[in-house]
């Protein structure tokens, strides 16, 4: 039932994105026939229209992409909402199928979506960097050469050793990872708003409530991982071959002069202990609270 | 006051004029009845005076005037005395069998009136002695072994509480598919939006394999009702048993809701809702709604959002009748749609439903589906105001049209 209800959120959501993401595609093809082009056939003046449109062009990618995000944010927040708790909840919530199955396929799907406007953007802003400033191989290798030098400035300012590039490949591994679970909390986040809102006492505010709701809650769990990492501090050490957990500074410190990298996780970890608290208050919501109205 | 008229039987007094010399108190065999609330009144048991008494019995209001004669039993109205008004609004019929006879529930001893309250006194054994003529016809001691009073449910029911709801066994020799005791069994269900109550602590029973009219005024809890049997109303106090289980995944497995709005989203086609319900019920009939989308006109590849109110109910509705499910809970399935095609739909309702399913059909069209009732229930002031099979009904030389608007006329009287 997981699939299937997994499989009939994620075609939603998709059909109302798909156009945006159709948008970011032409636009992409167009930045390629660009390169094709050879402007200096029309002298400086044709070097120059060419400049210009791929200017525009990359703009107006990022602008597309970033566009994505927010009609993804919108999309699976109001399917969710129309599907659970508008007219299609009639029939959703009448399938026999458990309320935890049902809220898990909701956000699977929408953490599915979130994640891929995010990589969207992300790679539609890097691409278009790379596009604007050079668009030939040794150009990029130079820009590489030029990224390299500003972690070296950066390293020598902070008085560590600059990590090596395989070090510097599972940290960012590392932030994408965390990047791509708050993500996924942040919907949980607005999952948990969503159905509180459509519970009495709760409903009466509208929508206007689950903006409310959506902030406490945000407050509540990031206050509440602010509080525990000021505790307890747990750290991954990383380096070229493995991680290693741990819970002392020393350690961190010495793993960044000896040209390690070093990640705390323990406030990941508190805010995914309290997104699985709110994922199982949303399920029991959806049990005994939630009616469709 | 309220019932004085249920004196008439007692022209010295009750507990002078009591057989028993008591008048009324625990000990008294005439409470020997236990509190079997929301007990249904069910198929074969007739109210004596017909619906009307018990409608209005249930309704919680007016029963002096019909009741005041004397109630069935003798002494039931002393009994509605005590009890909440609206609480016991399916008992009507009821004690007329059970009262006055105690032995009906002294079983296992038989020879001893069970008091559901706590005896103060030893019983004496009454189940041999001569009735006394409280009723002006007096009625046979019940026995819960004696064929012609067979209780449907009897066998089911352990007669005193919510936990005594054991499933409904089949018979050896009865059929796997042949309808069980009861659909549904609700208990106590209150629900109300906001402090509005809509249904007030109602009771009732459905026989499993009928065709049942849900019928009502505007407001009066019909579709709050099979939203609650469908699982999609939770902050509801009350017990309900679908086929002996209580409202769950197991239950919404086997029952088909047919909601009073279009449910599919819009960018569904035809093609998908059926995918749809063939994805997630395992009863669902795929070819059956190929087939019926066909008979219906309807474009397998056309979006719900092209489609008319019609078309959309009509389509909802074929997804439906193409489950074989066990239960059927039809919400207006006649609201919106054109009288010519009000025909082809009863036409799908009633030659498509498995056979020894329950059909419950929510509608304010009574005239048009009358004569496809087996039973009919009616709401009204948050109560059951009338559940009983359609045969009572017709007994009373009415129709079901005439005796709804009887019934909730009454509903609407302002109090």
């Amino acid at each position: 039932m997981l699939g299937r209800l997994s499989k009939n959120s994620l075609k939603a959501t998709f059909h109302s994105v798909y156009n945006i993401y159709i948008a970011m595609g032409v636009i992409g093809v167009i930045m390629l026939v660009m390169l094709l082009v050879d402007w200096t056939k029309w002298g400086d003046t044709g070097v120059g229209v060419g400049y210009l449109i791929k200017i525009v062009a990359s703009v107006a990618l990022c602008l597309t992409a970033g566009i994505g995000v927010l009609m993804t944010f919108v999309a699976v927040f109001s399917e969710f909402n129309r599907n659970l708790y508008g007219n299609e909840g009639y029939l959703t919530l009448s399938l026999p199928v458990r309320s935890s199955t049902l809220m898990f396929s909701k956000w699977l799907s929408a953490s599915f979506w979130v994640i891929v406007s995010y990589l969207a953007l992300v790679g539609c802003a890097f691409g278009s960097f790379i596009y604007i400033v050079k668009h030939s191989m040794n150009e990029y290798a130079s820009t590489y050469d030029l990224i390299l030098q500003l972690v070296d400035q950066l390293s020598y300012s902070s008085g560590v050793v600059t990590p090596s590039i395989n070090v510097i490949l599972n940290l960012a591994a590392m932030y994408a990872f965390e990047g791509a679970v708050r993500a996924c909390v942040f919907v949980l986040m607005v999952f948990f708003a969503i159905t509180l809102s459509h519970c009495r006492p709760f409903s009466k505010r509208g929508k206007l409530g689950t903006l409310i709701y959506f902030f406490l809650t945000f407050f509540g769990v990031y206050v509440f991982a602010g509080i525990i990492t000021k505790l307890v501090k747990i750290y991954i050490v990383v380096s070229d071959t493995h991680y290693t957990v741990t819970l002392s500074e020393y350690q961190v410190q010495q793993a960044w002069k000896l040209g390690f990298g070093a990640y705390s996780i323990t406030n990941l970890y508190c805010t995914v202990i309290a997104a699985i608290f709110l994922f199982m208050i949303c399920c029991l919501l959806l049990d005994r609270k939630v009616n469709a109205d | 006051m309220a019932n004085q008229n249920n004196y008439d039987n007692y022209p010295n007094g009750p507990e002078q004029d009591s057989p028993y010399g008591f008048s009324g108190g625990y000990g008294d065999p005439r409470y020997a009845e236990p509190r079997r609330e929301g007990y249904a009144p069910r198929d074969g048991y007739a109210p004596r005076q017909g619906y009307p008494e018990q409608s209005r019995y249930a309704g919680g209001q007016g029963y002096e005037r019909d009741y005041g004669r004397g109630y069935a039993d003798g002494y039931g109205s002393r009994e509605a005395d005590r009890r909440p008004a609206g609480r016991y609004d399916d008992y009507g019929r009821d004690y007329g069998r059970y009262d006055g006879y105690g032995r009906a529930y002294g079983e296992p001893g038989r020879g001893q009136a069970y008091d559901p309250y706590g005896s103060r006194a030893p019983q004496p054994s009454y189940d041999r002695q001569p009735q006394p003529s409280y009723d002006r016809q007096p009625q046979p001691a019940y026995d819960p072994y004696e064929e012609p009073y067979a209780d449907p449910y009897a066998e089911n029911y352990d007669g005193y509480g919510d936990e005594g709801y054991n499933e409904p066994e089949a018979a050896p020799e009865q059929e796997a598919d042949a309808p069980r005791g009861y659909a549904f069994k609700v208990r106590n269900l209150t629900k109300d939006y906001d402090g509005n109550v809509v249904l007030n602590n109602i009771s009732f029973d459905i026989p499993a394999g009928k065709i049942v009219g849900l019928l009502g005024p505007n407001g009066c809890g019909k579709t709050t009702l099979i939203k609650i049997l469908a699982g999609l109303i939770h902050d509801y106090t009350g017990m309900i048993k679908i086929g002996g289980k209580p409202v769950g995944i197991s239950s919404k497995a086997s029952l088909a809701y047919l909601p009073d709005r279009t449910y599919f989203p819009e960018r569904f086609r035809t093609i998908d809702c059926i995918e749809y319900f063939a994805d997630f019920f395992k009863d669902f009939d795929k070819i059956k709604a190929i087939e019926f989308a066909s008979r219906f006109g309807l474009d397998l590849h056309q979006r719900i959002k092209t489609m008319s109110k019609g078309m959309q109910e009509k389509l909802q509705l074929l997804v439906v009748m193409s489950r074989a499910a066990d239960i059927y809970l039809l919400d207006e399935p006649l609201g919106g749609v054109d009288p010519a095609a009000r025909g082809v739909i009863l036409d799908i309702i009633m030659n498509n439903y498995k056979k020894n399913a329950t059909v419950v059909l929510s509608t304010h069209q009574v005239n048009d589906l009358e004569h496809s009732f087996d039973h009919v229930l009616m709401l009204g002031h948050g109560q059951v105001l009338v559940n009983t099979g359609i045969e009572t009904l017709r007994s009373t030389g009415k129709s079901v049209e005439d005796i709804f608007k009887e019934v909730i006329g009454d509903a609407w009287e302002v109090e």
